[in-house]
C-alpha cells in the first residue's frame, strides 16, 4: 500500500570520495553498514519516508553520487532537480573538508536561479583518535555557509536519523513559509495526495524564486 | 610479497583463498552467495542459490558443455580462430573450465594491433616506472582497492592475492594512459579480467576494453563517450521497446542515471554473477555492441513489470534493483540475440557520430557558465571568501 505523504523532496548527497555518503545513505534507508562498500559510479538511487511532525510524513528521493571529480559532468541534473542536499566530508581526512568549498561552488553553479539547502555533515565521527577537523572549525564553516553542522557514523548509527530529519524539517519551514515552492517542470518539491494540509503559500506562487546566496 | 612471476595462474583456480567465515557460502567465481549473518537473509539467499543452481544444470546448459567439448576437441593444440561457429558457441556461454583460455585467445585476437604487446618486458616496465613514482593515479587506486568487488573473496583482504594483482594492472594501465590515469569502475573491469586470466593478460585485457572496445573519452575528465552512449542507447530503446521508453518519458523517469553505471563498468554488480560471465564472454569475443543488446535485452526481461508501476519513485527503485532479479540466464541471452534482431552495428556508429558534436556542444556551454560564474564570484565581495573574516563579527 502507498503510504501517504505530504510531500515529496529531492535530496542530493555530495562530498569527496570515501567520506562515507553511500554508507549514510544505506545505513538511513536500509538500516545496514557494511565496512566495505564499491565506489560509486554516476549516481545510485534511495528512498525513504520520514515523520517530520505526528502524521505528516515527507518522502526523500535521495540521490547518492559519485565523488570522482570527472563524474561531475554526469551529476550536475542532479543538483538542478534537488531541494536540498548533505554535504559530507570525512573528520578522519583534512582534505575532504578543504574541498567542501568547491563542492558547494559546483553545486551553486549548477543550481542557479534556484536555491538548494544543505546541511554539513561531519561524518565517521566514530574515529575519535583519527580525527582531523575539530568541531568548532567544521561549526565555524557551516555558519560561512550558512548552513547547520551536525556530526555522524553510519558505523554506530550516531545521528543519522537527525541529518536527514533536520534538513528535511528545514526544507519543510522553508516550504510553509512559501520560500521554496512547487514548480512545474522542477522535481526538488512534489505535492503529496493530502489535500487538507496543503499551505497557503503554495496557491500563491511566486514564480522566479531567487538564490538569496 | 609474491613477485608477479610467482603468480602465474587465473584467480579463479588459484588455492590460495582466505579462510572463508565458516557460515558464507561461495559461488565458482568467488562470490559470496549466501551471508553470514542476517537468518532472514540466508534463507532469501539460500532459495536465490538452489534456484540458480538448478538453472545450472538443466539438459541445455549440459548439451552447451558437450558443444565446447567437441569444438575444443576438433582443436587439437591448434589456436582457436575466428568463425560463426566459434561466435555462436560463446554467445551460448563458455563453461567455467574453459574460459580462461577463451578469454585469452580473445584478447590475442585484439592486442595484434599493439606492436609493444610483443615486447617481452613492456608490462613489466611499466610497474618498474610505477614502483618508482608516483602519479596522481596512484591515491585513488590505492584507496579504492579494498573496495573492489568487496563480496568476492579474491579480494577480501590486502593481504589477497587479488589486491595485489589488482593494484599492478591499475597502476601499469594509469601509466601507459595518463590522461585517463585511473576512472572508478576501471577497479571493477579489471578484477573481473583478473578472475580468469594472468596478471600480464588481464593488462591487456583492460588495455583492449578501453583503448579498442569503447569509443575515446569513455574514461577521461568528461567522460564524453560514455554520455554519448548513453544517448544513443536513449535512441536505441525508443526504436526496440518504445513502449517501455514512452512509459518513462511520462513519468520522467531518466533511466540513463541507471545504465549509465551498466555500461561503464560492463554490467559487473548490476546482474547475478552468472549472467554476468555470459554477458562477458560474448563482450570479449564481439565488442562493444553487446552491452547495448543485454542492456535492452535486461528491460525487454521485465517490460511487463515496469509498465504496471505507476509512480516515478517506484519505477526508480525498481531501476535500480531489477537486474538482480533475474536469473534465467538463457531467456535473457536469447531475448539479447533473437528478438533484437535486426542490430546493426552502423546504426549505433551514425548514433554515436550524431550525438558526439551535441555532446560536445553542451560540454563547452557547460565550461562557459563555469567560467562565467566563477569571474562573477571573484568580483562579487560576497562570494569571493566563503569563509570570511565576517565570520568573527557574528
Amino acid at each position: 500500500m502507498e503510504a501517504i505523504w505530504i510531500y515529496q523532496f529531492r535530496l542530493i548527497v555530495i562530498g569527496d570520495s570515501t567520506v562515507g555518503k553511500s554508507c549514510l545513505l544505506r545505513r538511513f534507508t536500509e538500516g545496514k553498514f557494511t565496512d566495505i562498500s564499491d565506489p560509486t559510479v554516476g549516481v545510485d538511487f534511495f528512498a525513504r519516508l520520514v515523520e517530520i511532525e505526528p502524521g505528516k510524513r515527507i518522502k526523500l528521493q535521495l540521490w547518492d553520487t559519485a565523488g570522482q571529480e570527472r563524474f561531475r559532468s554526469i551529476t550536475r541534473s542532479y543538483y538542478r532537480n534537488s531541494v536540498g542536499g548533505l554535504l559530507v566530508f570525512d573528520l578522519t581526512n583534512r582534505r575532504s573538508f578543504e574541498h567542501l568549498k568547491d563542492w558547494l561552488e559546483e553545486a551553486k553553479m549548477h543550481v542557479q536561479p534556484f536555491q538548494i539547502v544543505f546541511l554539513l555533515v561531519g561524518h565517521k565521527c566514530d574515529l575519535i583518535q583519527l580525527r582531523q577537523v575539530s568541531r568548532e572549525e567544521a561549526e565555524k564553516v557551516a555558519l560561512a555557509f550558512g548552513m547547520k553542522y551536525i556530526e555522524t557514523s553510519a558505523k554506530d548509527t550516531v545521528n543519522v536519523e537527525e541529518s536527514f530529519t533536520v534538513l528535511t524539517r528545514d526544507i519543510y519551514e522553508r516550504v510553509k513559509r512559501g520560500e521554496i515552492s512547487i514548480q512545474e517542470d522542477w522535481e526538488g518539491v512534489k505535492s503529496g495526495f493530502v489535500p487538507n494540509v496543503v499551505h497557503s503559500s503554495e496557491e500563491a506562487v511566486k514564480p522566479g524564486r531567487r538564490c538569496p546566496c | 610479497m609474491l613477485l608477479v612471476r610467482g603468480s602465474v595462474c587465473a584467480l579463479v583456480d588459484s588455492l590460495y583463498s582466505p579462510p572463508p567465515s565458516s557460515r558464507s557460502e561461495y559461488d565458482v567465481y568467488g562470490f559470496k552467495t549466501v551471508p553470514e549473518d542476517d537468518e532472514e537473509e540466508r534463507l532469501v539467499a539460500k532459495v536465490r542459490a538452489l534456484d540458480l543452481k538448478s538453472l545450472s544444470l538443466t539438459e541445455q546448459e549440459v548439451s552447451v558443455g558437450v558443444k565446447w567439448e567437441n569444438y575444443l576437441a576438433g582443436m587439437g593444440t591448434r589456436e582457436m580462430a575466428r568463425s560463426p561457429e566459434l561466435k555462436a558457441l560463446v554467445r551460448s556461454g563458455v563453461p567455467h573450465e574453459h574460459r580462461s583460455k577463451v578469454w585469452r585467445s580473445c584478447v590475442e585476437f585484439h592486442i595484434k594491433k599493439f606492436p609493444e604487446s610483443e615486447k617481452a618486458n613492456y608490462y613489466e616496465n611499466l610497474l618498474g616506472v610505477a614502483r618508482e613514482k608516483q602519479n596522481p593515479a596512484s591515491k585513488q587506486i590505492e584507496l579504492d582497492l579494498l573496495r573492489t568487488l568487496p563480496n568476492n573473496k579474491h579480494y577480501s583482504s590486502p593481504e589477497s592475492q587479488g589486491i595485489h594483482k589488482l593494484r599492478n594492472v591499475l597502476m601499469a594501465f594509469s601509466w601507459r594512459n595518463p590522461d585517463i590515469g585511473y576512472c572508478q569502475g576501471l577497479n571493477r573491469l579489471a578484477a573481473i579480467a583478473l578472475l580468469y586470466l594472468e596478471e600480464v593478460d588481464a593488462f591487456w585485457c583492460l588495455v583492449v576494453l578501453v583503448e579498442v572496445f569503447m569509443p575515446r573519452d569513455y574514461y577521461t575528465k568528461t567522460l564524453l563517450g560514455s554520455q554519448v552512449d548513453q544517448r544513443v542507447f536513449k535512441d536505441l530503446m525508443s526504436e526496440k521497446l518504445p513502449r517501455l521508453h514512452s512509459h518513462f518519458e511520462l513519468h520522467k523517469v531518466d533511466f540513463s542515471l541507471i545504465t549509465f553505471n551498466w555500461f561503464l563498468v560492463v554490467f559487473v554488480d548490476s546482474v547475478v554473477s552468472d549472467i554476468l560471465f555470459k554477458i562477458w564472454d560474448a563482450f570479449l569475443y564481439e565488442g562493444p555492441k553487446i552491452m547495448f543488446r543485454f542492456a535492452l535485452a535486461l528491460f525487454k526481461y521485465k517490460e511487463e513489470e515496469f509498465l504496471k508501476l505507476q509512480d516515478s519513485m517506484a519505477i526508480f527503485k525498481y531501476l535500480r534493483y531489477f537486474t538482480h532479479t533475474i536469473l534465467d540466464a538463457r531467456k535473457l541471452m536469447n531475448i539479447a540475440f533473437v528478438d533484437m534482431n535486426p542490430f546493426p552495428l552502423r546504426q549505433i556508429q551514425n548514433r554515436r557520430t550524431f550525438h558526439l558534436e551535441r555532446v560536445r556542444l553542451e560540454l563547452t556551454e557547460l565550461e562557459a557558465i563555469r567560467q562565467t560564474f566563477l569571474k562573477e564570484r571573484a568580483t562579487d565581495p560576497d562570494g569571493r571568501t566563503l569563509i570570511s573574516d565576517d565570520e568573527e563579527d557574528n
